[in-house]
């Protein structure tokens, strides 16, 4: 099951199979998948020609067909730009919006011999958990099309649950590549803040965003990481240390790890299915020799309001941009302070204007709300140091409280709530962190969660790999 | 209290236009919002009197302020691929353009 | 112009600047997009200044050194680390949404300039760092306003002085003391007409001698030259008075100076703070100035224009000469030069002020242009003033030199030949004592008669020794060349022996 993705390169690299064969077989099955009416709509745009012609190139160039990553189908999620298809963010704004420059993820995944798929559905702007709030429709569970994929990396998720491609790029603010990980039953890692850049990544909230890897396994996932992380000249917030190789431990097994497990991330209200799966998880890895400690996050609590406050507030300037003078749709009127509003007006979805405007509040009429987040974030943050400097080596915890929920679920508060406590104290840190299938529930699989001190991916990546497959 | 004068305010500042059920939504939305995140708010005010003047929005480097890379003064920017054609929604000789601004002859209204 | 007399002796304008000028960088402050002020619409666009989706800033270091040297020049204290933050507001030549920008924590804080007209000092309270803005033409697309985005991400520093002036004369004079300044750090070219210099004004007013600080101030904006700026002032000035002597408080607002109706129009009621949400800008960490970036920015920091003056001074220049000389700062090189290649500091700068200058305003250029390699003026120099050419004559073979540069020779490449090939075709060449000369070389073979002797026998190689003995004799006046040759002829005149 490990390392899917090398031995696909592999195989390209030796002239076992051309990368053009292999798309196209690829495609076939994405094209199934994403037709009629049981299509997964997993992605918002896809083009046959535009598919093989990177096959292609990477066939006609040595140093691409020799690549790490050499004819391996990709997915990427629709708010990373690319040169060769539009790139929407799901929103009605972009809806034929062309990037005339690729992210640097991509570069990198291109400099690779990665082919790009096709774009995947997504929340508008990335701002939900269901990738319901699309303007291109929703995106169903492959597992079970009358449950959402999660969100708001929902198609990426499903792109590779469901075979449309081996790996895939999602993006993170708060838990958005890790819960529709967990709702689609894949891998999906959030990097530590500055090891991936976001150059060309559209952005909502510049201090939580960042790239990470949806992949099969745990090993593929690293793989993937390894090939977009770095410095880049482009992004000031990437951060100039060497990479390490994510693979190197990932073998090493669980004997010998600190796992702490945060009494605060088993709230009440979870589901018996995956309080179940997660204590049979604790219960793999100290028989695989790992130390299970309790361990106490105290400002947990904060953690949410905190990010919020945070969150709307970048994501009101990060939106400032689309306005309809110079790319995206625009809604003409008699002045141009008329068109940006006509075309903002028209073109935002309703959740990205309500958060747009408590942001506009927050910045303007509420000062000691962004004196708090700055502190709250602070003290959360104080709480991953001080339990990765008394010896916990990674945290264990639930991605999400539940299975995936029914499309079109109208969440209670609460249940809404809950989808991002889990994961969003991570990304306030900026910690990395891993979340893998560790069981299923009525066929909706159920995630768990690592975290790992900052810098620490080769430690989260062992310890994942070493319960995925004591799991197996 | 977000009232709907204070919502007719902040989209004016935010430049997008709503219909009047939207300012209704949203300034019930925003309250109830605003109102759940008491508990961060209570944190800044208990640490000291922010304003809009002293407020350090920084949220990211308080614990381990990173230092900010610098670039060389060489010229070479991220070429673009294609024309604005491409992307732009009005381009004219090579203009990006807009509705002719009030002050200089448009129409105000 | 209302005012009464009376009533403008009861008042006193209180004015302060904020500065804008473009540093001189190869590249925008974020972005690797060439800095050039001229070419078709946004064709040094990149998604950065573009304000695409998905386009990040990364900081121009030069900025920053040149930041930190104009910060130097300011007298001002450098802030170790400093912070960026997005100014939010909508406009078409906006291309973000904001303009990134410094507030809270700029680059530098608390310098002063020294006024040189009238000693007084004017408060600079900061210095920063932020981003140019696009064009906005309005004639060019019929019945639309058309956005060229070339321009913006231009490196700009702003500079706001405290409010330490109390008239439009002296705000004049702070910013072309500024100018000359930043022109001088190599910071920037501060041309007003391409706008690589702006100034807006803080006006407000006072009891005459009180220091009163609460009466409401407008900012003028659009100030184009100079002259503008003073005339705006003035006018502000009366009209804050009338206002006041009518009885309605002057208004916080933002005004813009109509050039050309000499009025002042008001743009817009003044924004509060809050309406520009600001805030921290995520995507650039904070800005750490380390001791190897302010080493490197000071490394090549010319004296201030000042400071040099008073070393002028200290070579024996008039007060008037040294402040002309070290107006700019190729020029002050440029007599330094001439200086370095023998001339005397008083000679140098007679020539340099009068015909140097007077060639460069008649060609309308700059010292940099002038066709005579300073080598070659301290030439012309020396000769005069050791008489070997008259004056009128030095002056003659100055013209020629310059009309022989403008005419495409390369003088500076064979410049003795030139110089004197020049002074032999205009047949200027002096001889101004030769009798005294004369005396000398009397004087000299009558004392070393045996050497002389010697010499004259066959051992040729004693003639440097006399040739020293007369120089020696004659005295740093006279002219080596001439001496020489006539010292030859005496002792190879066979009728002394």
């Amino acid at each position: 099951m490990s390392a899917r993705l090398a031995r696909l390169a592999a195989r390209v690299a030796s002239g076992e199979i051309t990368a053009e064969k292999r798309i196209r077989g690829t495609f076939d099955r994405l094209m199934t998948g994403e037709s009629g009416p049981d299509r997964v709509n997993a992605f918002i745009s896809f083009d046959y020609d535009t598919t093989v012609a990177q096959a292609k190139r990477v066939d006609a160039d040595p140093s691409l067909r020799t690549g790490v990553l050499a004819g391996v189908p990709i997915a990427v999620k629709d708010n990373i730009c690319t040169i060769d298809s539009p790139t929407t963010c799901a929103a009605r704004i972009m809806a034929n919006y062309r990037s005339p420059y690729d992210a640097t993820v991509v570069r990198r995944l291109r400099a690779a011999g990665a082919v790009i798929m096709g774009k995947t559905n997504m929340d508008e702007f990335a701002l939900g958990s269901s990738t319901e709030h699309s303007a291109f429709g929703a995106t169903r569970n492959p597992r079970n099309l009358e449950h959402v994929p999660g969100g708001s990396s929902g198609g990426s998720a499903a792109a590779v649950a469901a075979g449309f491609a081996e790996a895939s790029l999602g993006t993170e603010t708060s838990g958005s590549v890790r819960q529709p990980a967990s709702f689609c039953g894949v891998v999906g890692v959030r990097p530590t803040y500055g090891r991936v850049s976001r150059y060309g990544v559209i952005a909502f909230a510049s201090t939580l965003d960042q790239v990470g890897p949806m992949a099969q396994n745990v090993e593929d996932a690293a793989l993937m990481l390894q090939v977009i992380a770095g410095p880049d000249a482009y992004d000031a917030t990437t951060v100039d240390m060497e990479v390490p190789d994510f693979c190197a431990h990932i073998g090493d097994g669980l004997s010998g790890l600190v796992v702490g497990i945060p009494r605060e991330y088993q709230p009440e209200g979870m589901d018996p299915a995956v309080a179940r799966s997660f204590a049979e998880a604790i219960g793999v890895m100290r028989a695989r020799g790992a130390t299970i400690r309790d361990v106490s996050l105290p400002h947990t609590d904060l953690a949410l309001p905190t990010y919020h406050a945070i969150a709307s507030t970048e994501l009101s300037s990060n939106l400032a941009r689309f306005d309809g003078v110079r790319f995206g749709a625009r809604v003409d009127a008699a002045t141009p302070s008329g068109m940006q509003a006509l075309t903002r007006g028209r073109g935002f979805g309703a959740e990205t204007k309500r958060r747009i405007l408590m942001g506009t509040y927050i910045l303007s009429h509420d000062p000691a709300l962004l004196a708090g987040a700055a502190r709250g974030r602070a003290l959360v943050t104080q709480d991953f140091l001080d339990v990765f400097a008394a010896g916990i080596d990674v945290l264990f915890t639930p991605t999400t409280h539940a299975p995936a929920f029914k499309l079109g679920a109208q969440l209670e508060p609460y249940e809404m709530y809950m989808s991002d406590v889990l994961t969003v104290s991570a990304a306030l840190a900026g910690i990395p962190a891993i979340s893998i299938p560790i069981g299923a529930s009525h066929g909706l699989p159920i995630g768990g969660q690592f975290m790992a001190a900052k810098w620490a991916e080769p430690l989260m990546f062992r310890a994942a790999a070493g319960l995925e497959s004591a799991l197996l | 209290m977000i009232d709907r004068a204070m919502v007719r305010h902040l989209a004016d500042a935010a430049r997008i236009d709503l219909a009047v059920e939207e300012v209704d939504r949203i300034a019930d939305q925003l309250t109830d919002i605003l109102d759940e995140l008491g508990v961060v708010r209570a944190l800044g005010e208990a640490d000291g009197a922010a304003t809009v003047d002293t407020v350090r929005s920084d949220t990211m480097h308080e614990v381990e302020p990173p230092m900010q890379p610098l670039r060389a003064d060489v010229p070479g920017a991220d070429a673009l691929i294609g024309t604005a054609a491409r992307f732009a929604p009005e381009v004219r000789d090579g203009f990006f353009t807009v509705p002719l601004l009030p002050s200089h002859g448009g129409d105000p209204a | 112009m209302s005012a009464g007399d009376g009533l403008t002796l009861d008042w006193e304008p209180v004015i302060g600047l904020e500065i804008h000028v473009q540093l001189d960088t190869a590249t925008k402050l974020f972005c690797g997009d060439a800095v050039v002020h001229a070419g078709a619409p946004n064709t040094v666009v990149c998604p950065v200044c573009l304000g695409l989706p998905g386009a990040l800033p990364s900081l121009n270091e030069r900025a920053v050194e040149l930041g930190v040297r104009a910060a130097a020049l300011l007298a001002c204290e450098l802030r170790h680390v400093s912070r960026f933050v997005r100014k939010s507001y909508f406009y078409p030549d906006l291309p973000k949404g904001y303009q990134i920008t410094q507030l809270d924590a700029p680059l530098a804080v608390n310098g002063s300039v020294i006024l040189s007209g009238t000693g007084d000092a004017v408060g600079i309270a900061r210095v920063h760092l932020e981003e140019d803005a696009g064009k906005l033409l309005h004639d060019r697309v019929p019945g639309r306003t058309a956005i060229d985005l070339n321009r913006c991400g231009i490196p700009l520093l702003e500079i706001v002085t405290d409010p330490d002036m109390n008239s439009a004369a002296d705000a004049v004079a702070l910013a072309r003391q500024l100018r000359q300044l930043l022109r001088y750090g190599g910071i920037s070219d501060c041309d007003m007409e391409l706008g690589s210099l702006r100034v807006d004004a803080n006006v407000s007013i006072r009891a005459a001698g009180s220091n009163d600080r609460t009466s409401s101030r407008t900012e003028i904006k659009n100030l184009n030259s100079f002259s503008q700026l003073e005339r705006a002032i003035d006018a502000e000035v009366v009209r804050q008075i009338a206002c006041v002597a009518a009885g309605t408080p002057v208004a916080s607002q933002t005004l813009s100076w109509d050039a050309v109706a000499h009025t002042l129009r008001v743009l817009r009621t003044k924004e509060q703070r809050e309406e520009y949400r600001y805030f921290d800008e995520p995507d650039l960490p904070p800005l750490v100035l380390t001791p190897e970036l302010v080493t490197r920015a000071l490394m090549d920091l010319p004296e201030s224009p000042v400071e040099r003056a008073s070393r002028f001074v200290t070579l024996g220049l008039p007060d008037s000469s040294a402040r002309a000389l070290a107006a700019t700062r190729t020029l002050a090189d440029y007599f330094e030069a001439v200086v370095a290649h023998g001339a005397t500091p008083r000679g140098a700068s007679a020539w340099v002020l009068t015909h140097a200058l007077a060639w460069c305003n008649t060609h309308g250029c700059g010292i940099s242009a002038y066709p005579l390699a300073p080598s070659m003026l301290a030439d012309v120099i020396a000769r005069a003033e050791q008489g070997t050419l008259t004056r009128d004559g030095a002056r003659l073979v100055v013209h020629a030199l310059e009309s022989d540069a403008s005419a495409g020779t390369d003088p500076a490449v064979t410049m003795e030949v030139t110089v004197d090939g020049i002074i032999e075709r205009l047949g200027v060449a002096e001889h101004p004592d030769e009798s005294a000369i004369s005396d000398h070389i009397d004087r000299m073979l009558a004392d070393e008669h045996a050497l002389v002797a010697r010499y004259r026998a066959g051992e040729a190689n004693l003639f440097g020794y006399l040739m020293g003995r007369l120089m020696k004799e004659a005295g740093a006046g006279a002219d080596p060349r001439s001496a020489s040759e006539r010292l030859r002829e005496r002792l190879n005149n066979t009728e002394e022996r």
